[in-house]
Parts: C-alpha cells; structure tokens; sequence
C-alpha cells in the first residue's frame, strides 16, 4: 500500500504536467487499462476428487492502468487474491494477498526506448530469456530494473536490461543482466528494402548472479548462457533458426549437475495463397535457467523453450497435453494446410480446408559418466552426450486431420481425427503409469439462424484403453447479439472403476458488450493439466460457480 | 562518429557480460569430497549441546523424484551425523497410494501425513520442511534443503530435549524433558513422532536403472504421532521461561502391529507456535 501512495505521488504531478501540456501542442493525454476477476465457489464432491476450501469462495482479480503523454508512458498493476484459486501457483499461501506487483515507466522515440520499473522481454526465440505473463498458468515473471532499447540505424537494434524477476510479491535472489543485438539486413541497406530475398542475424546473452550459499557443493555465483540466430526468407519461404550454450548451472532442475547445456531449434515455413507447410525440429539438453538456481515448477523461469507441438483448442484433443522437457528432448513437427479453391470439385461453392499435423518427441540420448555414476547424480558432470543424439524413449507423437468446410450462407463444418501416443510416467513424472495410446474425434457444426442469432453444437469422442478409458463430449451453444450460453457434457463412460464414469456436466451463459464481458458458469471440471506453449500447470478437480467478469477501458 | 562510439559501448558491454560467468572445473565440484570438514557433533569425548535440525521430506514411493530428497538427507548425514533428523512424511494418492500385489503394497500414508500435506498447500513431490513447520517456507528443491540446513549448523539451541521411549504390554510410552538453555519469552509447541527405518518395499528412482527398484531401503517413515500432526501447546503465553527451568511431558500410544519396533525412533521436536521455526530436535531409538 505504501508503494502505491509512492506511485501516487509520483504519478499525479506528473497528469498534472500533462494536462498543462496538453493545451500547448499536438500530444494527447491517454488513460487506458483493463480488469479481470475470477471468483470461484466450491464444494466437496469425493466422487471426482473435489475438494471444499476453507473460505468457500477463492478469487483472482488483476487490474491494469496505464497513462500515456506523447513519447512518455507509465503504468500500474493491481492484484488481488483472497485467496488464491486453486490450481494456480501459491507455494504454501505466497500468491495470496492483495497488492501493487508492478509499476513501469517508458520513453519511446524513433530510435530509443527506455523503461525502467516492471517490463517483459524475450530475445529471439526466447531460449536465453522470456521474461512473460500468462495468468491462465499463474505465470508472471516480469523484471524489475531497467531495458534500454536503440536503433543505431534502420535494421540494427541492440537491447539491454538488468534487473530482479517478480516471485509471487517478492522479488528472487538472483539479478540478471542481458544484451541482445539483431542486424536485419533488409532494413539496414535501402537497395534490398524490396528484394523478395530476406537476411537477419542475432545474438543475445544473458547473466544470472546468485550468491553461492550451499555447504557441500562449489556453485557458481555467475551462469552465462548465450545464443545466435539467423533468419532466411525468400518469397513464401522463411527459415528460423537458433542456437544456445549454457554454462555449468547446477539447479533443482538439473540435480546440481556441473555439464554445459544446450538447445538448437529451426522452423521453416512456406505460405502461399491457400497453401502453407510449416517443418520444425529442437533439441534441447540441460537447458533450464531460471534466475534462482533451486526455484521449480513454474517458478523464476530465465529460459524458454518454445513448443513443438500443436496447441489443441478441443477439450479432448487438448487432454493429454505435452510440456517442454528442459532437461532433455528432441522433437519434429509438420503441418500442411491446403484451402480447396471456391467453385472447384472438393472447395464446392465456399472452398474447403483441410490441415495434417504430426509431431513427434523423444528423449535424447545420454551415457554414463562411468560405471559407478549413474545418469545425473548430483555433484558431477551429470553425464555425455552429442548434439541432435536423439534417445529410444518416445515422449509424445501425434497425428491430427482437420477437414471444415463453409456449406452454405448457414452452415459450417469442422471435423477432426487424431491419433496420440502420451508417455504418462515421464510426462507427469510418475512411473508404473501405462502409458496413454487414444483416438480422438471430433465433429462441430454450426448453424447460423440469422446475421446474429447462430446456434452450435459439438460432439468429441476419446477412446483409449489405458488411463481413464473412454470419455465423449457434447457441446450446444447459442449466440445472440451481446450474449452467449452454453451446456455441455464430458462423460468418462469408459472409466476401468465403473463407480468413476462420472457425467462432468457444464452450464453458462455470458454477456458481451464493449469492452466489457461477464460469464457465470456451473459445473465439474475434471482433475488434469493445462498447458500454454509447452508450460503446464496442473489443475485440480472442482465441483462449483465461477464467475469471470472483465473490462477493458 | 556517433555511431562508433554506441558500437564501441555495446560491445564494450558484451564483453563486460561475456566474463560474467564462473566455470567451475571437474574435480572441484564437492566442496568436502571426503566430508573432510568439522563434524559439529564432534564432541571429542565431552558432552556438548548442539543444534539437531528438523526434516520433513514430503515423499513417495511411486514418485521418481523424490529419491533425490532422501539421496539429499543421507549426504547431509554424512556430513553432519547426529544434528540431521529426518522425517518421511509419504503422502499424496498420485505418488504414495499402495498397488496390492506389487512391489509397491505398502501404504505408507498417514492421517497425520496427509494433513500436513493439505497444511502446506503442497503442490508437488519432493518437497521439504527444514526446521520450520511453516508452509511458506516449504522448499522443492533438496538441493536447497543443504543451504536451509547450514543456516542452523553451529547455532547454539534456546532449549534441550531429553527424550525416554519404552515399549511394555502393546504401548510405547515417550517421556520427554525440556530444559531451558537460555531464558525463552516464546510460545513453545512440542510434536513427538515415530518414525521406522530400513523398511523394505519399492520406488520408482528415475535416476537408476531400472527406474523401479523392488527392494529399496525405505528409512525415516512417519509411523504416527502422539500428539497430532503439529504437536500440542506446552507454553501457550510470551512469559519469561527461565533459564534451566524444565518442562516434563509423557505420552502412550498402542503400537501398531506392522510396525518392527527394533527399526523404530521416537522424534520429538520442539518449535515456537508463532513463528514455526524448529528450536531443536531430538531423535533416540525406541529399543537400544
């Protein structure tokens, strides 16, 4: 609360200088912002495993302001948790609370940016740091410090900034330091501004400092990591590529082992009117860093490692989702997307789409440092291993078609098959687990009654002999103009217990205006995970009322 | 001009970043390769008070991980012998729920365990408690548990425990002493557990191979307490204790029986009620 007073302080001579301005020239005072709070209610339903909290009613709630004045800008965030809805990181009651996380502010000019106060940051593809908010995971790990950002001359960008990452209210013991500087060439020499060929190179590099603290082991106060990138592009082709290097990072993550890691990623991409093809590969060993070396979970996250299967938006597709796996991986991905031309055989009078996905993930090969040692024991190089040594252990594969098609002025369809090999145990770091083979389908029709009236209706279908056994899905919503309501049903009739098939039925409705959006929902929701790009969160069964109402302003 | 001098600066900076980093060289790595540091139990023939240190270590026999806990607990008994008391606290249906007929029959979970476990708002295995039952304090890294450990190596302890377990007629009697090293203003707790070593059973242990191994070593199991999962008040006000002064409690329990007596220890530990913090700790074997 006292930080806040500060802002106040700080912030209110200065709208005050604004507004004097204002009168005098051309730039316009700005007040924007946004809000959001999820309540949810909850009650105890053993046969899901839903557990009743103390309170009853948890709540999330986030609020943004930002003041903006020609080249100058500032903000402020307000959080709220009373307390903590769960599912989402607390560490034993840290999250809950309400209070003043972070505040910026920012001068930006044609060549120069300047911010000091919270901000977030990615270099490149992220892999040497991503500095991001996802609130859906709980994720939040803004810098507090300072980034100055310059163009030295169109096409040549450097960026730099030191500071603290946010933990929960609290900041992390370790400061990081990082430069990043990107030449793209098709910017930089005015004779290639038009060429169809396109050329960039990057580098970045990031310092973590943390006081060594531990009695048996010798840490480094100091862990490096750094990357280069090069982008290729010509016409519809483009190519990403990058790599990264750390150096000994003994973690909570790695065991406390003293081996250097390692990521390299390329995608490739080729898009043509109806057409595109994207080709992906990474691998990665020993590539976690976080900016305290024994945090875990989601917790102080330095490093990214982007994800290289697809983000499924269908429940049941989505159920058996892959998380990043720092400590070692390698995977592939394809997908191919062809839009069927308007008035040909297959395209029919609207055109049709149809999109193939695969991807593949493995462990990645490691031996032995010698006969006595096993693979990672802490207090030693860890192991060896060979970049692109890919290992015999599937983690993930899948295999997706998707067909939607536009039948007439009312109707459209989308139909999907997937085919997923889930490796449990590694996955959700068990073991003894069998791990999950399923088919998965899904058909989804809408209808739409009227310009603004349009009705939809869902069916998903999960079959597999391992794990919950078989689940189906049925969805009906209907739209109208500012509302929305929605029921549906997820049944695990095939569940081995037969006192498990549980009906997890859903009902909602939300109304829609502006800016502005409230929903009220009832239901179950069924214990599992949720991941956004390679990151996942587990999320616990529930049995109750949520209420989400947001507003942008 | 301008231009060179910003390129100079910023590789100036790269280069200042580019030291930033201290490599560590093989070989170097443990800090006392033969536990060649001084033994704060090392008492040289006189008796000496010492700082014994709580561990909790939240665990399961079906979590692969978690081994790395106890790997962590044995390498600080190693290195600090007699101020280590650990405590497995095995819980949570996803890693310590019992599979008959296997390796992994035992169920290990307690009433006690699966309190603490919703007390910590734990959110995933391992996870330890070093001398502190304060949930914010919870650590997931066993790595860490060493560095919260020294925190508490050579602290001289406000109190003292005195700890006398017998078995007679299928009941374990624990008398407890406690004595005031120096005058203590504290609210005080007192929790008095039993724990069971080399109790044989599996555990999924990701770094070995195979990843289950049917005959592991399972030592420290929380058994039971006599006086619930956070103990019970023995001094409920901030007045002055003073120094020698001496608290005296005594609990009886029926003896389980799966449990091998002869592999059992009685932990009893004493912590301040406001703060959580673990005064001391004591653990003594309930048959010599």
């Amino acid at each position: 609360m006292k930080r806040f007073l500060f802002l106040l302080v700080v912030f209110l001579p200065a709208i005050q200088l604004f507004a004097q301005k204002d009168g005098k020239n051309e730039n316009k005072f700005n007040v924007s912002g946004n809000f959001q709070s999820d309540l949810q209610y909850y009650f105890e339903d053993q046969k899901i495993g839903a557990v009743a909290v103390d309170e009853r009613l948890l709540s999330n709630s986030y609020a943004n302001f930002m003041i903006s004045y020609g080249k100058f800008s500032a903000g402020v965030r307000f959080e709220g948790y009373y307390n903590t809805l769960l599912g989402f990181p607390n560490s034993g009651g840290k999250n809950d609370g309400f209070g003043v996380p972070s505040y910026w502010a920012n001068f930006t000019n044609d060549k120069l940016e300047v911010t000091v106060g919270h901000f977030y940051e990615q270099f490149g593809n992220g892999l040497t740091l991503r500095s991001y908010e996802e609130k859906s995971l709980g994720i939040d790990n803004a810098i507090l410090g300072a980034r100055v950002k310059y163009t030295i001359v169109p096409g040549v960008n450097i960026k730099g900034l030191v500071g603290k990452q946010r933990y929960y209210w609290e900041l992390s013991d370790g400061i990081l330091r990082g430069v990043d500087g990107e030449i793209q060439f098709n910017e930089m020499i005015k004779s290639l501004n038009d060429s169809q060929f396109r050329f960039g190179i990057g580098g970045s590099f990031v310092s973590k400092y943390q006081k060594e603290d531990n009695p048996i082991y010798n840490l480094p106060n100091n862990v490096a990591t750094g990357a280069g990138r090069l982008n290729i592009g010509y016409s519809g082709f483009n190519l990403i590529s990058e790599y990264a290097y750390k150096i000994n990072d003994p973690s909570a993550d790695n065991n406390y082992i003293y081996r250097p890691g390692q990521a390299f990623l390329i995608n490739a991409t080729y898009s043509q009117k109806g057409l595109g093809v994207i080709l992906s590969t990474k691998w990665v060993d020993n590539m976690s860093l976080r900016s305290d070396r024994n945090a875990t979970l989601s917790d102080l996250t330095v490093s990214y490692l982007p994800e290289i299967t697809r983000n499924y938006t269908y429940v049941l597709q989505a159920f058996y989702p892959y998380a990043s796996q720092p400590m070692g991986e390698w995977g592939v991905k394809g997908e191919f997307f062809y839009k069927f031309k308007k008035g040909s055989k297959l395209g029919g009078k609207y055109g049709t789409t149809i999109t193939l996905n695969y991807s593949r993930v493995h462990n990645i090969k490691k031996t032995a440092m010698n006969d006595s040692t096993p693979i990672g024991t802490s207090g030693t190089y860890g192991y060896n291993t060979s970049l692109f040594a890919v290992g015999n252990e599937l983690y993930y594969q899948d295999i997706n078609v998707e067909i939607s098609k536009k039948w007439s002025k009312k109707w459209y369809t989308n139909i999907a098959y997937m085919n997923l090999y889930y490796n449990y145990n590694v996955l959700m770091g068990t073991a003894g687990h069998d791990n999950v083979k399923a088919n998965i389908g899904v058909i989804e029709a809408t209808y739409k009654i009227t310009d603004k009236y349009a009705l939809k209706g869902e069916v998903q279908a999960m079959f597999t002999k391992q794990d919950k056994g078989n689940w189906i899905l049925g969805q009906i919503e209907f739209t109208m103009p500012n509302w929305f309501f929605t029921v549906f049903d997820n049944w695990n009739y095939g569940n081995p217990d037969k006192d498990a098939r549980v009906h997890y039925f859903n009902v909602g409705f939300g109304y829609v205006k502006g800016g502005n959006r409230i929903q009220l929902t009832y239901g179950k929701q069924r214990e599992g995970v949720m991941c956004v790009g390679g990151v996942c969160r587990h999320v616990p069964a529930s049995n109750g009322f949520a209420l989400s109402i947001s507003s942008t302003f | 001009m301008k231009k060179t001098i910003i390129l100079t600066i910023a590789v100036l900076l790269a280069g200042i970043f580019a030291v930033s980093c201290d490599k560590i060289e093989e070989g170097e790595y443990l800090k006392h390769p033969n536990n060649s540091q001084q033994d704060p139990t090392d008492t040289t023939g006189q008796k000496t008070l010492f700082r014994k240190v709580l561990i909790i270590d939240f665990t399961g026999h079906k979590c692969g991980n978690c081994p790395k806990g106890h790997k962590m607990i044995a390498t600080l008994e190693g290195t600090y012998h007699d101020a280590v008391v650990p405590v497995a606290m095995h819980c949570t249906s996803t890693y310590a729920s019992p599979e008959p007929g296997t390796a992994f029959a035992d169920d290990f979970r307690t009433e006690e365990g699966n309190y603490l476990c919703t007390y910590t708002d734990l959110e995933g295995l391992p996870a330890g408690l070093v001398n502190t039952l304060d949930p914010l304090s919870l650590s997931n890294a066993p790595t860490e548990w060493a560095t919260l450990f020294a925190n508490y190596v050579n602290v001289t302890p406000e109190l003292s425990i005195e700890v006398i377990p017998s078995v007679a007629n299928g009941s374990m009697t624990a008398n407890v002493k406690l004595t005031a090293e120096t005058a203590c203003s504290r609210k005080l707790s007192l929790c008095v557990y039993v724990v069971e070593d080399n109790i044989i059973g599996g555990q999924i242990d990701y770094e070995s191979d195979p990843t289950t191994i049917e005959d592991y070593v399972h030592n420290h199991v929380f058994r039971t307490s006599f006086s619930g999962a956070l103990g019970e008040s023995v001094k409920d006000d901030t007045e002055e204790l003073a120094k020698a002064a001496i608290i005296e409690k005594s609990y009886t329990k029926d003896v389980n029986s799966a449990w091998n007596i002869a592999n059992c220890k009685v932990v009893v530990f004493v912590y301040d009620t406001d703060t959580k913090e673990v005064l001391q700790a004591e653990e003594v074997a309930v048959e010599d």
